[in-house]
């Protein structure tokens, strides 16, 4: 294969962004991911479990 | 292992995020008409501020007639300014959202009680789900909500004081 057919490499994708270099988020649906939730208040079991 | 209750804790999830992002779009509504009256009440006061100047003080008149002109297209240009569109937005999905909270606290007793399977409880909470994309979408169109980190946090909150009230122990 000569040179000038050779393949050329694909370019690198460019490393994803550290958090702190990321702009203000903005999800698809427009509202932001929540994070934390607080514990689940004691449940029965579900029906088919019972 | 399984964990029994994974479907229960899923809805439990769901039912505190749909929580604070009406929280969180009640607050983000109260910021933009806060924006909208502080424009407004700017440029009531420069328009006729400088107009009562200029009878009074005319040899810097073409100070006075730069405020005025200025305030003329901040007037115009104020429509165009996103906050307006996302003042309009965050109110119809507040209002569907808000109701859809109310609807998922409702369910949540027979998720609590164990009156559904995990099939019907995992149905309940796609269908509040779907219902919420759809309400974000009818209303946000391709527009975006840059995410608010203190009004997100005090929104989370607020929730938490609302679950804790309402489903503490």
């Amino acid at each position: 294969m000569s040179e000038e057919e050779k393949i050329p490499e694909a370019p690198k994708q460019p490393a994803s962004p550290t958090p702190a270099e990321q702009p203000d988020i903005l999800t698809e649906k427009g509202l932001p991911p929540v994070d934390e939730t607080p514990d689940m208040p004691p449940v029965k079991p579900p029906k088919e479990d019972q | 292992m399984t964990d029994s209750n994974q479907y229960q804790r899923r809805y439990w999830k769901e039912l505190f995020e749909l929580r604070v992002h009406v929280n969180y779009l009640e607050k983000y509504m109260e910021q933009s008409e806060f924006i909208d009256k502080f424009i407004n009440f700017f440029l009531a006061v420069t328009s006729n501020g400088s107009i009562c100047s200029w009878v009074i003080w005319k040899e810097y008149n073409y100070i006075w007639a730069g405020i005025i002109a200025a305030s003329q297209l901040i007037n115009v240009l104020k429509q165009f300014l996103p906050y307006r569109t996302r003042l309009k937005a965050t109110s119809g999905i507040m209002r569907e959202l808000d109701e859809l909270s109310i609807f998922a606290e409702k369910e949540w007793f027979y998720v609590a009680e164990g009156k559904l399977k995990n099939e019907e409880i995992n149905e309940l909470q796609f269908e509040i789900r779907s219902k919420k994309t759809k309400s974000v979408q009818k209303h946000l169109g391709i527009n975006t909500l840059p995410t608010k980190g203190k009004l997100l946090k005090k929104a989370k909150e607020t929730a938490k004081t609302y679950i804790n009230n309402f489903y503490g122990e």
